[in-house]
Order: C-alpha cells, then sequence, then structure tokens
C-alpha cells in the first residue's frame, strides 16, 4: 500500500513535467510549491491546464476502479464493470440527443448549443435516468443476475438508439459524437474539476460505509442475509454510489473503458487479497496510477499530438492484465 | 411423549406452521401443519424424501422464505418481529449451495461469521478473534486455516461452514444437507463433531439429511417429514410408531426396526 502511494505521487510528477512542452521536474516541483516559475508560460501551463488535468485523470481513475469493483462484488462477476448497469449508454445517448438531435430539430442553427457544459449536462441527465430506472427495476427483481441482465439490455436500447440517430445525423455532428466517445481528460476548469470532485467523494464515502457489507457478500447473497445485511438496501447503495461515480465522470471525461473492469482485478493480483477493507483503497490508487499514466501515454511526451485517452486505456491496460494472468495462472476472484 | 420441557428452553419453537410456495393462481402446500419445539443443546434432524420441502422447511426457519400461516418463535419472540441484525445473532446457517468467492482463505471465512457483532468496518476485536480461533479448533481445521477454500477437499470445506456458523455464536444452527458428497467416514465425523458441539456449548442444531440411518444413530430427535403428514419425536419412540416404515414405497426398500436400518426389499 505504501508502495501504491509512492507510486502515485511518482506518477502525478511524470504527468505533470511530460507533455508537448517538457518542463524539469525541479521546475515542476517550485512551480507546485507556489515559487516563481523559470519560465512565465510554464507556470500558466502547470496551473491551468496540467494541474487540472492530472487532477481529473485522478478523479476518473479512482472513481472507475471503484465503481468497477462495486459492480463486480455485487454480481460476484469478473466481468462486470462501472458500466454494466448502463450508466455510460445512459450518458452516450443524452450527449447524441444534444449534439446530434439538436442540429435534427433545429438545423445548422444549433452549434451553439452544443458547448462543454451543456455537454456534462446532457449526458449526467442521461445516466440519471437510466440510472433510476434500474433502481426502480430492481426493487422488483431478486436475482442479481437478473438485474445484470436487465442492465446489459438497457445498454442495446440506447445503443441502438445512437445509431438510428447518427444514420440521420449530418457528417460533422457525428464526427463530434465520436471524439465525444473517445473521451478527454483536458476539458475541465477548475470549476467543473471541483464539482467531479464532490461526486467521486460522495461515491467514495458510499463505497466506504458499505465495506461490511461487501465483505458479507463474498460468501454469497444467502450467507450476507444471515450476518445481519439487508440485501435490498445494500444493492440500493451499491447502485448509487455506482451511479453518481461512473455517471459523474462520465457526464465529465466521457466514456472512459476498460480501466474499471481491469482495476479490482489488477489490485486484487497485486495485494493477494479479497478484503473490501484493503482492496477499497487499493483500487482507488491503483487506478489513480494507471490512468495518469495512460494520460502521459496519451498527450505524446515530446510532441504536440494527444491520443484518444479512450484508446490508450485499453491499449496499455490489456496486455497487463494478459500478462498477470497467464505469469500467475490463477485469477483471484 | 417425554415430559413438556419449559418454553424457555426451547430456542426454536414452530406452532401450526405451514410451509410452502404462493404465486398468483394457487397455493402448494409441503407437508402437514408442523408443531414441535427443539431443545436447548440437541442435536435434530428434518429427514424425507425428495421434494417433500426439508429444504423449504430450512429455508422458512431461516426467514429467507415465508411460511403460508402458523406461528414461528425464535427464542419466544416470532421470527418477523426480529430485526435482520438480531436475527443474526440468534441463527446462524450452512447452506448446500458453494461459496460465491473461493479464494477466501479458511481464517477469514471464519472470521465472517464474527460479523453481527463487529463495528460499521467489520473488524475484528480481540474477543471476535479468540471466538474465531476457537471455532477453528472445534472444527479441527487449525493446521489448515491459512489455505484458500478451493484448496479444500469437500469434508474440509464443509467442516470450514461450520465452524464459520459456530464462530457466528447463536443459540440456533440450521444446516442444508451438510454430509452430502462426503463418504461415510467423513459423514459420521460431521454429524459427531455436531453432536458433540450440541451438547457442550448448548446449542440446537437441526440439519436435513438422507442418512436416516445416521440420523437415528446419532441425534437427539428426529422430524419426518411426508407429504401430508410430519412426526417429531426421539429416534426410539418414532420407530416404536413406525413412522419409517411408510417412508418408502415398501416393495422397494423396507425399514428394518431391530437395527434401525433401511434394506433393499429383494
Amino acid at each position: 500500500m505504501a508502495l501504491l502511494l509512492v507510486m502515485l505521487g511518482v506518477a502525478l510528477l511524470a504527468n505533470l513535467s511530460l507533455g508537448s512542452v517538457y518542463i524539469p521536474l525541479k521546475a515542476t516541483l517550485e512551480i507546485l510549491a507556489g515559487g516563481e516559475a523559470a519560465r512565465e508560460s510554464w507556470g500558466y501551463i502547470i496551473w491551468n491546464y496540467r494541474l487540472p488535468k492530472a487532477l481529473t485523470a485522478l478523479l476518473v481513475g479512482s472513481g472507475l476502479s471503484l465503481s468497477g469493483l462495486l459492480m463486480q462484488t455485487l454480481f460476484r462477476n469478473p466481468l462486470a464493470g462501472p458500466f454494466v448497469l448502463g450508466v455510460s449508454s445512459g450518458a452516450s445517448l443524452g450527449a447524441a440527443l444534444l449534439i446530434m438531435g439538436a442540429s435534427l430539430l433545429a438545423g445548422g442553427s444549433s452549434a451553439w448549443l452544443v458547448n462543454d457544459v451543456s455537454l456534462a449536462l446532457a449526458s449526467g441527465f442521461g445516466s440519471l435516468v437510466v440510472l433510476l430506472t434500474v433502481l426502480l427495476v430492481s426493487a422488483r427483481l431478486k436475482d442479481a443476475m437478473a438485474l445484470l441482465i436487465v442492465g446489459l439490455m438497457f445498454g442495446s436500447i440506447t445503443a441502438a438508439l445512437v445509431t438510428v440517430l447518427s444514420y440521420f445525423a449530418p457528417a460533422e455532428q457525428l464526427q463530434q459524437y465520436i471524439f465525444w466517445s473517445y473521451g478527454s481528460l483536458g476539458n475541465l476548469g477548475w470549476g467543473q474539476l471541483g464539482l467531479l470532485g464532490v461526486f467521486c467523494l460522495v461515491g467514495t464515502a458510499i463505497g466506504l460505509g458499505l465495506v461490511k457489507a461487501l465483505n458479507a457478500l463474498l460468501l454469497g447473497e444467502k450467507y450476507a442475509q444471515s450476518l445481519g445485511i439487508s440485501l435490498s438496501r445494500t444493492r440500493a447503495w451499491i447502485i448509487l454510489g455506482t451511479g453518481l461515480l461512473a455517471g459523474g465522470i462520465t457526464a465529465f471525461a466521457g466514456p472512459i473503458a476498460f480501466i474499471g473492469l481491469a482495476v479490482p482485478h489488477l489490485t486484487r493480483q497485486l495485494l493477494r487479497s479479497q478484503d473490501h477493507r484493503v482492496l477499497l483503497p487499493g483500487v482507488l490508487l491503483y487506478g489513480g496510477i494507471l490512468m495518469l499514466f495512460c494520460d502521459l501515454v496519451a498527450q505524446l511526451p515530446f510532441s504536440a499530438y494527444v491520443l484518444p485517452i479512450n484508446a490508450i486505456t485499453s491499449l496499455v491496460g490489456a496486455p497487463v492484465v494478459i500478462w498477470l494472468l497467464v505469469r500467475r495462472r490463477r485469477m483471484i476472484f | 411423549m417425554n415430559q413438556e420441557p419449559h418454553p424457555n428452553e426451547l430456542p426454536l419453537q414452530v406452532l401450526d406452521l405451514q410451509i410452502g410456495y404462493r404465486d398468483k393462481r394457487r397455493e402448494v402446500r409441503l407437508s402437514g401443519a408442523l408443531r414441535f419445539g427443539l431443545p436447548r443443546g440437541s442435536l435434530n434432524a428434518v429427514v424425507g424424501v425428495n421434494g417433500v420441502g426439508k429444504s423449504t422447511l430450512l429455508r422458512t426457519l431461516s426467514g429467507m422464505h415465508p411460511p403460508l400461516s402458523g406461528e414461528l418463535l425464535i427464542e419466544g419472540t416470532p421470527l418477523e418481529k426480529l430485526p435482520l441484525e438480531r436475527r443474526a445473532q440468534l441463527l446462524s446457517i450452512v447452506l448446500t449451495e458453494p461459496l460465491a468467492s473461493q479464494h477466501l482463505r479458511v481464517r477469514e471465512l471464519v472470521g465472517l461469521g464474527r460479523y453481527p457483532y463487529t463495528n460499521w468496518l467489520g473488524q475484528l476485536s480481540p474477543e471476535d478473534l479468540k471466538g474465531v480461533e476457537e471455532a477453528l479448533r472445534k472444527m479441527e481445521l487449525e493446521a489448515i486455516a491459512g489455505q484458500p477454500c478451493h484448496t479444500l477437499s469437500d469434508g474440509q470445506l464443509q467442516r470450514a461452514l461450520i465452524a464459520r456458523a459456530l464462530a457466528q455464536d447463536t443459540p440456533l444452527m440450521l444446516l442444508d444437507e451438510p454430509t452430502t458428497h462426503l463418504d461415510l467416514y467423513h459423514k459420521v465425523k460431521i454429524l459427531k463433531l455436531l453432536k458433540e458441539i450440541a451438547h457442550s456449548t448448548r446449542k440446537t442444531i437441526l440439519f436435513s439429511t438422507h442418512e436416516i440411518g445416521l440420523a437415528i444413530q446419532l441425534c437427539d430427535q428426529i422430524l419426518v417429514l411426508q407429504p401430508a403428514t410430519a412426526r417429531f419425536g426421539t429416534p426410539c419412540e418414532l420407530i416404536e410408531a413406525g413412522c419409517f416404515e411408510a417412508l418408502f414405497p415398501a416393495d422397494t426398500i423396507r425399514f428394518d426396526a431391530e437395527s434401525g436400518y433401511f434394506r433393499v426389499t429383494k
């Protein structure tokens, strides 16, 4: 755990110092400490661009990993991730409706409608609608597996609606939507970052409050109930926590794939534990580190290019997971 | 019948309990109305043919399935009036289904049994840890306490599951077919351990089983479930009353009252 903390610090500093403009580590530290920057532009880059982006990466990585852990424990399914309940498909539908729907209804004059804030609102609203529907349905379902299928079905429905919208949308709007779906960490100002921080903080607090119930769920739902855990209440809190984390993150940074699915597995392998008192801080740290690293790769140090973060998370993460599984031969779940 | 024990000495009391299922169209009643009480510090078995309602009875008694009618008292209080947290301190279960996580170590598994007594984080106090070690010792698991559950044999896993229920330290313990998948030696070993626990720690244990012959030899009381009726009593009383003869079709198996065992009809 201490190792993870140190690695997080290193990843954060590397992320701040490397990019299209290289800022020496010493200068980076001086700027962060409030000192005078050796070059004025460096201070500007750090404070207004790289630090918000690094903090976004940290929140996104930690939050998605935690919601992935919650989903995997709730469904006892190693393939579950933060988006299995349809949170990201809801967000996509919201974004698609705003970007492509507005242009279909209002014609070409609607471009002013689409900006970072309205996009965040639309996708956040989309996740919320799907989430509330899932919550309502879950109250009527006894079986967690059935809930998983329902979440997947919602995903299919929204994906189909997005397809229909894209079919009719003009090329320009379609491209804008596709760019949104790549995910982005660099669009948040300090105000939005604060809001995202609140979402993540509340989501993490809910996760922390669930630690005991999550550990009891390792035995199975019936045993958990026999230990005094209320299944319906626990399920509702898990859905709410996941919704806040994954929904909030998707609203601000777009649908970021893979991290939420992979980090809980990586953390179990690393810490060799199933205890959520260990796993919860573990996934928060590990998720943050991995996301900072992915962002570092995505901004292609010493070049002016920035790659879509969504592609990098999978490109970097998937081989790591495969390598770990092959080396250890056995998955801890 | 022997002398009626005082209700305080009956951790589990069942009054005209009707078990079964109810859906929109119809009501499926399993067995007759049940009326029995399990004394403190006794080992009790539920026997009956497949599908007669043994598992449903255990699920009803543990509050996971609602009864159709009748009353169910745990330590004198109706089960439905007990909040989940309190129930967890009165009643522990051992199920046939596999654990959701096979990677828990035996000691962690047993430690989860202490959850009804821990704080919001589930941290084990020194007293909890003592209870865990005690349960491990009673079920003879000390040597394998550090192993993950997927490495255990069926017999070891069953003992680990019982140790978890034991660590929960409840006056009442319900087990669904704890001896399936085990060879004769391990069946007897599990049941003897259960009997020893019931008598030494004054716990009331009820388990379902198909091992009627072993139940007759080892249990204090047996509940015989049949499609229309149910009989509860000591093994001797039930044998004298001829309860086991009618359990299976006589042209296939008959009960030998002399030895207390079933024999194949030739």
